[in-house]
């Protein structure tokens, strides 16, 4: 499938309809953003998966693939698809499980001189305070009303409950609660494996990394976000835990039953979507709603305990520490937005498996603070290697429904990552370059390994040639907490 | 052999080996709790009751797989040990009745994180007398 991509400009490279031999065909083509190289990396797989998508009723223009695509389940990871809002799908297969998983970038002005000393100790509060991996529990246990609540008002919730400060919510995307989530279309084993998670990072790939700002690419963006050099920053990456991934569960039963009644013809079975203007497909977008709210509710309790530990370790407020919140992008999500398709603005349902949000400069949605200079788009490489804030662009707008990637995308199985590392291997060889890990396992360590993933450096700059989204800052790690 | 793991990119993807239905269904569930946590080591002291039912045997091993793992946070159980007390058909309806058996779950047996049961490539096939398993988790 893959030599049958077409460069088409910079960076950008499409797979013309009739690519897909097999029933059903393409109704669209597919584009993929990414240097040779990205291109040269990509599995057949993650490509033929693409095509998937592109056979999915009222799919507008085309599905697009970025450049740290690869294979997934039923669609890859590193995809953007956009559906008419009357003709077109919802689809939970293509949101993913775990709903809202995203990346929150807290700042501070800790010089790293003044915070190196204490790097060890830091991340091993950060390790006890904030519960992480599988068989982790969570101190906070959500009572069936506060559940209710976090449904309905995601990280505002947490703020009016003391986890963090209100000044918190103008930094987050959608200002940290999605309106029109519908608590009756969760299920009861939902919330209760949603009570006793709240608060907790989980497990895979997500992390909690405590960074050195290396360096500044746009001076007058990383002004307007409050970022500069040599000065430490928290990153997390996490989701709803069981709670969105028992939703999906549920609706993905539920939407299966929907596309026979409907008669969709589905290429791979866990893409299951209903039409976007069925109760089906409109039922599960209340409840997802209600999987990205409580997400934003995890990450913001998470910054609670975040600022805590940093407050107990350098006997500082953390608000003299300036921890404020950059940003907080989803990058698992379905969203309900306005694009400009052929000089005509339309309603769509797009959905971002693994991407982010890319909105531009002047953009309502963008926080005010920012809006000059486009929304922060923050990106997570690989354990051990740079992570980095972007900015939003008109081009996303303009080519790939305002979206860009979400990281540095694997390139390597568990299986063979578990084969091919040692845990505690890549422990001492990252202490030896002084970036302390801390995990709940060696394997989870091996599973994580920087070799896994593809060189995030390269996935950067596909976006950035190709200008739907500007580099502002590159971060590098210091100290690591997987779950 | 019971199990085995396959190579997929970002999840994991297993085959689970039985001579009848229940040795299947055990077998995958023993499978996927072997990513969760240190199943040889996690002691089979508590016990949950498992019912589930669906229209097919496939569907069905999709409902036992995702109700273990529901289960499992639900409870805040790590399972090691599965039995299968009933499978039956009545009028194209299947229902499992079994058993789920573990220790409280504990940062220091825990594994890796499966977020769901996919039905990417799930599939149930009948190979030389075996019934194979075809499983993919999100991870």
């Amino acid at each position: 499938m893959k030599e049958k991509l077409k460069k088409i400009g910079k960076n950008r490279w499409e797979l013309p309809m009739g690519s897909r031999k097999t029933e059903p065909k393409m109704r669209v083509p597919a584009r993929l953003i990414g240097t040779k190289k990205i291109v040269d990396w990509a599995e057949d797989t993650a490509i033929e998966q693409l095509t998937n998508v592109t056979t999915l009723p009222g799919i507008v223009r085309y599905a697009v693939g970025m450049p740290d695509i690869h294979w997934g389940y039923g669609l890859p990871m590193g995809a953007v698809s956009a559906f008419d809002e009357e003709e077109g799908i919802i689809s939970a297969g293509m949101t993913g499980f775990d709903i809202n998983c995203g990346i929150r970038l807290i700042k501070t002005n800790l010089p790293y001189t003044e915070a190196a000393p204490k790097m060890r100790e830091l991340i091993n509060g950060l390790f006890r305070n904030v519960p992480s991996g599988v068989g982790s529990k969570s101190k906070l246990r959500l009572t069936p009303g506060q559940l209710e609540d976090v449904m309905t008002r995601g990280a505002g919730w947490a703020v009016e409950s003391g986890f963090g400060g209100k000044d918190d919510l103008e930094h987050l995307e959608e200002g940290g609660a999605m309106a029109g989530a519908d608590p009756s279309k969760v299920s009861n084993d939902a919330k209760r494996r949603g009570m006793p998670q709240a608060g907790t990072l989980g497990g895979g790939n997500h992390f909690l990394e405590v960074q050195r700002i290396d360096s500044l690419f746009d001076q007058k963006t990383a002004d307007a976000y409050g970022l500069r050099e040599g000065e430490i920053a928290v990153m997390l990456h996490c989701g709803s835990r069981g709670f969105g991934h028992q939703i999906a569960t549920d609706y993905l039963r539920i939407l299966d039953k929907a596309v026979k009644k409907y008669g969709i013809n589905l290429p791979d079975r866990q893409l299951v979507c209903a039409p976007a203007t069925s109760t089906e497909g409109q039922d599960y977008f209340a409840a997802m709603k209600a999987g990205v709210n409580y997400a934003f509710a995890n990450r913001q309790v998470m910054t609670h305990k975040i600022r805590e530990t940093f407050e107990s370790v350098f006997k500082k407020s953390w608000q003299d520490m300036g921890m404020e919140i950059l940003y907080d992008v989803c990058h698992n999500i379905c969203k309900y937005e306005e694009h400009t398709v052929d000089g005509e603005a339309r309603n769509l349902y797009v959905h971002r498996k693994g991407a982010t949000r890319a909105f531009p400069p002047g953009h309502r949605d963008v926080p005010k603070a920012y809006r000059a200079v486009g929304q922060p788009v923050l990106i997570a490489g690989s354990m051990g290697t740079a992570s980095y804030v972007l900015a939003g662009t008109e081009q996303a707008m303009i080519e790939t429904f305002g979206s860009t990637c979400h990281g540095a995308g694997r390139c390597m199985s568990r299986k063979k990552a578990i084969k091919s590392y040692r845990g505690d291997e890549i422990k001492q060889a990252l202490e030896r370059e002084g970036k302390f890990v801390i995990a709940t396992s060696p394997k989870v360590i091996a599973e994580e390994a920087p070799g896994a993933y593809k060189d995030v450096d390269e996935v950067i700059e596909s976006v950035h040639g190709a200008g739907i989204s500007l580099k502002v800052a590159r971060m590098v790690p210091l100290a690591v907490a997987k779950g | 052999m019971d199990y085995e793991f396959l190579d997929i990119t970002s999840d994991v993807m297993f085959r689970a080996y039985g001579a009848n239905e229940a040795e299947l269904f055990i077998n995958a569930g023993r499978a996927m709790f072997s990513v969760i946590c240190e199943i040889e080591s996690v002691k089979p002291e508590k016990t949950v009751e498992i019912t589930v039912s669906a229209e097919g045997v496939e569907e069905l091993l999709f409902e036992w797989l995702s109700r273990l793992l529901t289960e499992s946070e639900i409870e805040e159980i790590f399972f090691s040990e599965f039995l299968v007390d009933e499978i039956r058909e009545k009028d194209g309806q299947h229902t499992l009745k079994g058993r789920a058996l573990g220790e409280d779950a504990s940062v220091e047996k825990g594994g890796t994180l499966v977020k769901g049961v996919t039905y990417y490539s799930f599939k149930i096939e009948e190979k030389e007398d075996m019934l194979v398993a075809t499983v993919t988790l999100d991870i």
